[in-house]
């Protein structure tokens, strides 16, 4: 009995850990959404769309519209759907993703009107160019292109021996490198896919000898590399312009006339600049886009600056601040505290719902599943082809049903933490001896009772090393959760490879491994709490 | 107390009972012998509402089993296997205590029966406390045998009780178990292959084959008018001490 209160209690806690944080998220909508909801932004995985995010929210600022940015929310396909699905309502994107990835069937080289009216058909505006052209190119290291005369794509067709290491996106992208190795007949002997992030790493350190890059790339000045040329003009055109919900854009005027305020204003020069100044020097993003922003205001719209005259020296001395922050050691150690714990919460809660869920509704599963044999063995099949989808693609499933942020990760791990409890459930139940199931079929107590009393008492170690076994998954899959927006450990593990900073990938990838030892270490004192001695002794021999 | 009549049940093609009538008078002991596979375990299932039969109807107290009541009869019923019977997980007293708390018992009450059966059985109280993986093979079956009696049920149907006990452990459980039947006056049904231990426990022996009854009398009927050839066998077939002595064993009746 005692032990069963003990289970119970676990339950229950875990319904807390469930109904707290759904209230957490209740309170953060009532707060923030007085009349209208608030209006979003999302940007991709990589600083230039960050900074030209964190630069349309600056803007939207000064025309007294406030824009939440869901920051660095994964590749296309994950903010294409989070537009669609009215979770955001603009994103920076290229023209040449629209035509090639987004929109199929149109042609590569489509006028302007084409993709205003292909969009406009699915409820979405596009701006006119940001000013700048950020396309694929192939790039490889200055010692190299000396020594081979590589100067243009068609070059390297002669050099099958060079170790090519090539974004995932790019390999498969219909405009990436299917279409390229066809128009430059390459045929690489050794060609591997790679996170872009890693990409320059690989390079540099000779692990690779031919990268693709994007031409506004801060690494391209970085590393010194040479961009090889076009020369048969295959890349297609990758104006960068703004994607908007027409609605959102009805709805609000001064997002629109915020996006119409960049037109044309940020040049492929200004662009690298920028990424340099986040990428290689270390400054913060909101800092660099503030500084532009107060450059963009102050020659063209003197005359309409009411605010902006304010804003502008508040912008410049956030930079300074940011610029002249060296911070102490001990308050370096104080912020690194703060943040751990803020992730840590993110993590937890991202974990502990979608655990808690599983555990819900995966025990009366895998109770009914033991009970009736046929639905046992169909309710398995459903979890083992859950389990079979890839983390990316579960995500971009969810989307549509619940969004971007923390929902749709909980729902997709949900679905990852079902099949280890369902199946222990299932094998702790079905595996009771038969002696002891006749024993208490015999005493004549209800069916409901023999459960509680009996049959899940001595399923319990099953049980929970299948609840241990979907903690463990849990806790390493939910950093994954941040390629949508969901926060946790995952932010600075997918920041540090963006930035190519080793620490800050450190600070999410510890963590997360310190936690999934701790919470294995957890359950298997829950474990031992949980069995009875009798029941230990009984299965040890 | 149980009557079966004309009970047919099968398991693929083999059958367990075989068109069986038979009825057990309350207050009766009764033992229930054959080799394995003869139907003997089968007909304490078919009394307990564990297994149903494929024809004939069972009677208990003269109303016939059905499925709504099978709770009840179980109740009525204490049960005792060959092995294995205890839950791990609980103490002996937690065993002891299952039925009779969901029952809505007092604390006091469960534990004043468990006491006293203790004594019955002839088990020191401290016994209670433990876990059955720490108690001796004798202990656990005494135990399983108080948890039968906890509610003081009218019938006892026990399968095999000392089939897995030494001999000297079984030797002393057999008395036990003889002053138990004479003392509680209850409807036994005994299970055994054991043709000197069924004569010891039991004043009607039942010797089953292939689902049919093939001899029903006393120990002596069986012993000296042996109905065929094959209650010939089964009765020679159990080895006496050397040299050959009385088939009885010192304290029969």
């Amino acid at each position: 009995m005692r032990r069963y209160r003990a289970l119970a209690g676990t339950l229950w806690c875990l319904g807390c850990v469930l109904a707290l944080s759904r209230t957490a998220a209740a309170a953060d909508t009532s707060a923030a959404a007085p009349t209208l909801a608030p209006a979003s932004i999302g940007s991709k995985n990589f600083t230039e769309s960050i900074i030209l995010a964190d630069i349309l929210q600056d803007q939207a600022q000064r025309r007294g519209l406030s824009l939440t940015h869901h920051r660095a929310m994964g590749g296309s396909a994950i903010l294409w759907q989070a537009l669609l699905n009215g979770s955001i309502d603009a994103y920076p994107e290229y023209t040449g993703t629209i035509t090639q990835q987004l929109l199929h069937g149109l042609p590569a080289h489509s006028s302007r009107a084409q993709l205003v009216a292909a969009l406009a058909a699915h409820g979405l505006g596009i701006s006119a160019s940001i000013g700048f052209e950020d396309r694929y190119a192939l790039a490889v290291r200055p010692a190299l292109a000396a020594r081979l005369h590589l100067r243009k794509l068609s070059d390297l067709a002669a050099h099958p021996e060079l170790h090519y290491a090539l974004s995932n996106e790019f390999m498969r992208r219909d405009d990436g490198w299917p279409g390229l190795r066809r128009v430059y007949r390459l045929a690489p002997r050794s060609l591997q896919g790679i996170d872009h992030g890693l990409a320059y790493r690989a390079l540099v350190s000779d692990a690779a000898d031919v990268i693709d890059v994007y031409t506004t790339d801060a690494q391209i000045e970085q590393y010194h590399l040479v961009v090889l040329r076009d020369d048969r003009h295959y890349f297609p055109s990758y104006q960068a312009v703004w994607l908007y919900r027409l609605q959102a854009a009805a709805r609000r005027p001064a997002l629109l006339a915020s996006i119409d305020d960049l037109d044309g204003r940020i040049d492929v020069r200004a662009m690298r600049r920028m990424n340099v100044a986040v990428q290689i020097q270390r400054r913060d993003d909101k800092a660099v886009a503030a500084q532009f922003v107060a450059t963009l205001a102050a020659p063209a719209r003197a005359a309409a600056a009411g605010p902006d005259a304010a804003a502008a020296p508040a912008a410049a001395g956030a930079a300074a601040a940011v610029a002249r922050a060296r911070p102490t050691r001990a308050a370096a150690m104080r912020a690194l505290g703060a943040r751990l714990l803020h992730l840590t919460r993110e993590h937890l809660a991202l974990v502990g719902v979608s655990l808690g869920l599983a555990l819900l509704i995966g025990l009366p599963i895998g109770i009914a599943a033991a009970r009736w044999a046929p639905l046992g063995r169909a309710v398995l099949a459903v979890c083992v082809v859950a389990q079979t989808v890839p983390t990316l693609a579960m995500l971009v499933f969810m989307i549509p049903l619940f969004g971007i942020g923390a929902k749709p990760a909980i729902a997709a791990l949900f679905f990852y933490s079902l099949l280890p409890i369902v199946r222990n459930t299932l094998t702790g139940l079905s595996g009771i001896p038969a002696p002891l199931e006749e024993s208490a079929a015999s005493l004549g107590l209800p069916w409901h009772v023999r459960l509680l009393r009996i049959e899940l008492p001595l399923a319990t170690p099953m049980i929970i090393a299948g609840i241990s076994t979907a903690a463990v998954i849990n806790v390493g899959t939910a950093t994954l959760g941040a390629l949508i927006g969901a926060g946790g450990y995952g932010d600075p593990i997918l920041t540090g490879i963006r930035l190519n900073d080793l620490s800050l990938i450190l600070e999410g990838a510890i963590p997360a491994a310190v936690l999934a030892l701790v919470v294995m270490a957890a359950f298997q004192l829950l474990e031992r709490v949980l069995t009875p001695r009798g029941l230990r002794r009984f299965l040890d021999g | 107390m149980f009557r079966l009549e004309q009970v047919t049940k099968r398991y693929g093609a083999l059958t367990a009972l075989d068109d069986l009538s038979i009825t057990f008078a309350a207050g009766t002991v009764s033992a229930i012998i054959g080799s394995s596979g003869s139907g003997k375990s089968t007909l304490l299932r078919l009394l307990l509402g564990l297994e149903w039969p494929d024809s004939g109807q069972i009677l208990v107290d003269d109303n016939a089993l059905a499925r709504a009541d099978r709770l009840a009869v179980r109740r009525r019923i204490g049960y005792v296997i060959q092995e294995g019977g205890l839950f791990p997980h609980l103490t002996a007293r937690g065993n002891l205590a299952l039925l009779p708390r969901h029952l809505r018992w007092p604390r006091a009450r469960i534990e004043t029966r468990a006491r006293e059966l203790a004594a019955l059985m002839q088990l020191p109280e401290s016994v209670l406390a433990r876990y059955p993986a720490e108690l001796s093979g004798g202990q656990r079956q005494r135990v399983a045998v108080m948890r039968a009696l906890m509610t003081d049920p009218p019938a006892l149907l026990l399968d095999e009780p000392l089939g897995a006990l030494d001999p000297l452990v079984r030797y002393e459980l057999q008395e036990s178990l003889q002053q138990l039947f004479a003392s509680l006056g209850k409807t036994v049904l005994l299970v055994t292959h054991d043709l000197p231990e069924a004569a010891f426990l039991a004043t009607r022996l039942v010797l089953m084959r292939s689902g049919r009854i093939v001899q029903d009398g006393h120990a002596a009927d069986l012993y000296e008018r042996p109905a065929d050839e094959f209650v010939r066998r089964f009765v020679a077939a159990q080895r006496g001490p050397p040299p050959l002595a009385a088939p009885l064993t010192p304290q029969s009746q």
